[in-house]
């Protein structure tokens, strides 16, 4: 880590159960729906973590040089400098426009961070909900019933976390957003996985 | 319609044939979703007198109008069908992902009739209904069925609902696995088993809607701040387990198939204990603030590698009830019940009474096929519970379950199988717990501490848990209709305490969900239909005053050790109870719902019904 990150939404995997209500505080906010297809954030499960974590929630990491932006091929995106938010320009009339869904963006995101939006099929990512902020919270943040979900640095929840497993989680995150492809190889995290006694069972290797 | 996904999906595995049919708003105002659609469509869709196991028993999968909302708190849904234990209504709930996806999916009930040619599963993708071949999952756990039909489909997001191989040898408390909780009572993986159904997969696209959000969001985050209190401390700490020293204490731990009720090896199965050394993480269900499951590793010895979660139930009835006291054999137990499909509660509750009879010399070493089925013995229990799973040898009497294997035994072990109208009764020993002992007695259900939760009023000492008086008939009435609006809606259990004025508040948040106008008067009374309406489909069934009974044990042999020395319930105290009971509800001394009461619930035409009769 060469510098702080900037603020996004970070999870801390050791308080995380799993439950999902941020995906619908998500696609709440986001589209007045309950669909978590709209959510822009996913919980997880991680499969190559041993015990005793098995999820987090992740949304948009703002990595420094985005693989998103840069693999679009209508440039349809481009990076807030101020706040790291991906801006995904939906001016239909604009010939950088995100029109046709192409999805590179949602393939090159380590994070699976990029969706594609049911109803405009273009693609979209959590902005952390400028106008909706309550205490400084955006929806996801003040819905999580566990306080997993901050909007912080990675730095600042890795000072407040004390579980090791999370800690080292949390520093390779802070990796990954510098030099996304560590993350997956190092965790291998499965996207809407349930299961998790499944989880459990198969790292022990039982038949 | 706000709320609810408005279609109701009727398949026929015999024919193939699919059916969309829209949901009314009358029918919701009445039945309001889950368990109370579940009785509703069951009466409506099944004969009378049918076989439970047999293509005719009709099964009816529901989620309620909190599902996908941020209320949902756990996203259950309720499985409704002729019960193969109790030959009667059987109704369970189970959590998780699995009923989100039905109704993203756009459906709000799911009824199923008939029996598929071969082995099979559904996939059920938006409006497209597939029949798949399960020759490839038949005979696998519930935890390699996920994953397979997964990678079969292509799609980690897809939910499964699928039974063990308990479920595919019809043994009768069979349960159904969804995302790892369970469907545990009344053998509805039996039922599932018996239609070659092998899972229930889904996956939904689409979006339900709310009446109003921006204040449905409000009183979400309110409710989420109050199940982080201390109401619900008892769950996300300890966990249910914490039960195994309470109950110890107060004499009501049920031991060695109910000969005690108090176990002596019980510190190395309590909670603490579990929490201690064993519990490697706590994990929620789908949507819920509470966060109960508490997931347990054995780390070294014979059985290292064992995982399973764990429960008050499980633990009582695998663990005090069958004289286990070492934690490992028990928490395999659990995990075996997983694996194979079996419902912890009644596996525990026949093995317990498979091992007395074996001590009594009604069973012999040559019956069981060499196993040493003594109490307490680790190794039997985990080779018996095989056999049952296998239907093998001995395996196949005590996969009828209690009632039936006992009856089929003889030789005096009805005395001892503790069973209510079929369901093994779960850990509380109602001997001196005289509402809760009312409350299961006239149960549709049967022996199910999810259908009545009478035993508050006892333990928390608001009634003289050793005596019996007028008022315990309205208590355990009271308990059964809460109990019936939890399951409707669907609200976790765990929640029943979290709200100030329950009617009047859950009234409001259907409101704010659906859109109906919803008042609290008319929400007990819907509580009420619902449990009148399950008990118009037992005596549709037959169902006697005699069927309201308890199992010999509990009326004969009182307790021997503990603080409730002496207890029992008098078949008088059983009459006196039944008669209060009978009296509450409105019924007649038979305990059959009135035509006037029918018709004040707005069901005139099964009063009709049963007036023809």
């Amino acid at each position: 880590m060469n510098q702080m990150s900037p603020k996004f939404i970070v999870c801390d995997p050791k308080k995380c159960v799993g439950c999902a209500l941020c995906e619908q505080a998500c696609s709440a906010a986001k589209e007045k729906c309950f669909n978590t297809l709209y959510s822009r954030i996913h919980t997880v499960y991680l499969d190559r973590v041993s015990e005793p974590i098995l999820s987090m929630s992740i949304a948009c990491h703002h990595c420094d040089d985005p693989a998103c932006v840069k693999v679009c091929p209508r440039e349809a995106l481009t990076q807030d400098e101020e706040t790291g938010v991906i801006i995904v320009n939906a001016d239909f009339e604009d010939a950088h426009s995100c029109h046709v869904p192409c999805g590179w963006c949602m393939i090159a995101c380590e994070f699976g961070a990029m969706i594609l939006d049911p109803k405009l099929s273009i693609a979209a990512v959590c902005d952390l909900c400028p106008e909706d902020h309550v205490n400084g919270e955006p929806p996801c943040v003040r819905t999580c019933p566990y306080d997993a979900l901050s909007l912080a640095t990675v730095e600042e929840v890795l000072e407040k976390t004390e579980n090791e497993t999370a800690k080292k989680i949390l520093k390779e995150l802070a990796q990954a957003r510098e030099n996304s492809k560590t993350f997956y190889e190092k965790f291998g995290y499965i996207p809407m996985k349930p299961s998790r006694e499944k989880i459990l069972y198969e790292k022990h290797k039982i038949s | 319609m706000f709320g609810y996904a408005g279609k109701i999906l009727h398949v026929n595995l015999t024919t193939r044939k699919t059916n969309s049919v829209e949901l009314k708003e009358e029918f919701c105002k009445k039945y309001i979703g889950g368990r109370g659609f579940a009785t509703g469509l069951l009466y409506e869709n099944s004969n009378p007198n049918v076989d439970p196991l047999s293509p005719e028993n009709t099964m009816v999968l529901s989620t309620g109008p909190f599902a996908v909302t941020p209320m949902a708190i756990g996203d259950k849904f309720a499985v409704g069908a002729k019960s193969p234990l109790t030959g009667f209504i059987g109704e369970s709930l189970g959590g998780s992902f699995w009923s989100r996806e039905l109704k993203k999916a756009g459906w709000d009930t799911l009824i199923i009739r008939g029996r598929a040619e071969k082995p099979t599963y559904m996939f059920i993708d938006d409006d497209i209904v597939e029949f798949r071949d399960a020759k490839s999952l038949w005979g696998k756990s519930p935890w390699k069925v996920d994953d397979l039909i997964r990678e079969e489909l292509g799609d980690e997001s897809i939910r499964v609902t699928s039974i063990g191989l308990a479920g595919e040898n019809m043994v009768r408390f069979a349960n159904i696995t969804n995302d790892m909780r369970t469907c545990g009572r009344t053998g509805m993986g039996a039922v599932m088993g018996s239609k070659n159904l092998k899972a229930i997969a889904t996956r939904g696209t689409k979006t339900i809607f709310v009446a109003n959000l921006d204040k449905l969001w409000e009183v979400a985050l309110e409710f989420y701040q109050k199940a982080r209190g201390p109401e619900t401390e008892k769950y996300r700490v300890v966990g249910t387990p914490v039960n195994v020293l309470v109950l110890n204490r107060l004499g009501i731990l049920p031991t060695k198939n109910w000969q005690q009720s108090t176990f002596e090896g019980v510190e190395t199965v309590s909670g603490e204990h579990m929490l201690k050394y064993y519990v490697t993480n706590i994990t929620a269900c789908s949507s819920c603030p509470i966060a109960c499951d508490h997931n347990v590793t054995v780390k070294e010895g014979l059985y290292a590698g064992t995982t399973t979660s764990i429960d008050y139930e499980s633990m009582y009835a695998l663990g005090p009830n069958c004289g286990i006291g070492a934690p490992d054999p028990l928490l395999k137990a659990i995990e075996l019940c997983d694996v194979y499909g079996l419902d912890t509660i009644s596996a525990g509750v026949v093995v317990g009474w498979a091992m007395e009879c074996y001590e009594k010399g009604l069973i012999t070493k040559e019956d069981t096929d060499g196993i040493d089925l003594r109490f307490g013995n680790p190794e039997a229990i985990i080779q018996i519970l095989g056999k049952i799973a296998r239907r093998e040898g001995i395996g196949d009497l005590l996969a009828e379950g209690t009632k039936i294997a006992s009856e089929r035994l003889g030789k005096g072990s009805e005395h001892f199988a503790i069973h209510i109208k079929g369901l093994e009764l779960p850990g509380y020993d109602i001997r001196s717990l005289k509402t809760a002992a009312l409350g299961w007695a006239v149960s549709a259900n049967g022996g199910d501490h999810n259908r009545s939760g009478a035993y508050d009023y006892d333990i928390s000492g608001k009634v003289d848990r050793f005596k019996v008086d007028e008022s315990r008939g309205k208590l355990a009435m009271e308990s059964e209709d809460f109990a019936a609006v939890l399951d409707s809606m669907i609200l976790c259990k765990f929640c029943r305490r979290l709200f100030k004025n329950f009617y009047a508040d859950v009234a409001e948040i259907y409101t704010l969900i659906t859109g109906i106008e919803m008042k609290a008067a008319k929400l007990r009374q819907a509580g009420e239909r619902i449990t009148n309406m399950k008990k118009v489909f037992n005596i549709r069934e037959g169902w006697t005053r005699a069927n309201d009974h308890l199992p010999p044990r509990v009326m004969k042999d009182p307790v021997s050790d503990g603080m409730a020395k002496g207890s029992l319930v008098t078949q008088e105290e059983l009459d006196f109870l039944l008669d209060s009971y009978y009296k509450a509800r409105g019924w007649s001394k038979d305990g059959n719902p009135t035509r006037e009461k029918l018709v004040e619930l707005g069901l005139e035409d099964r009063a009709k019904e049963l007036l023809k009769r």
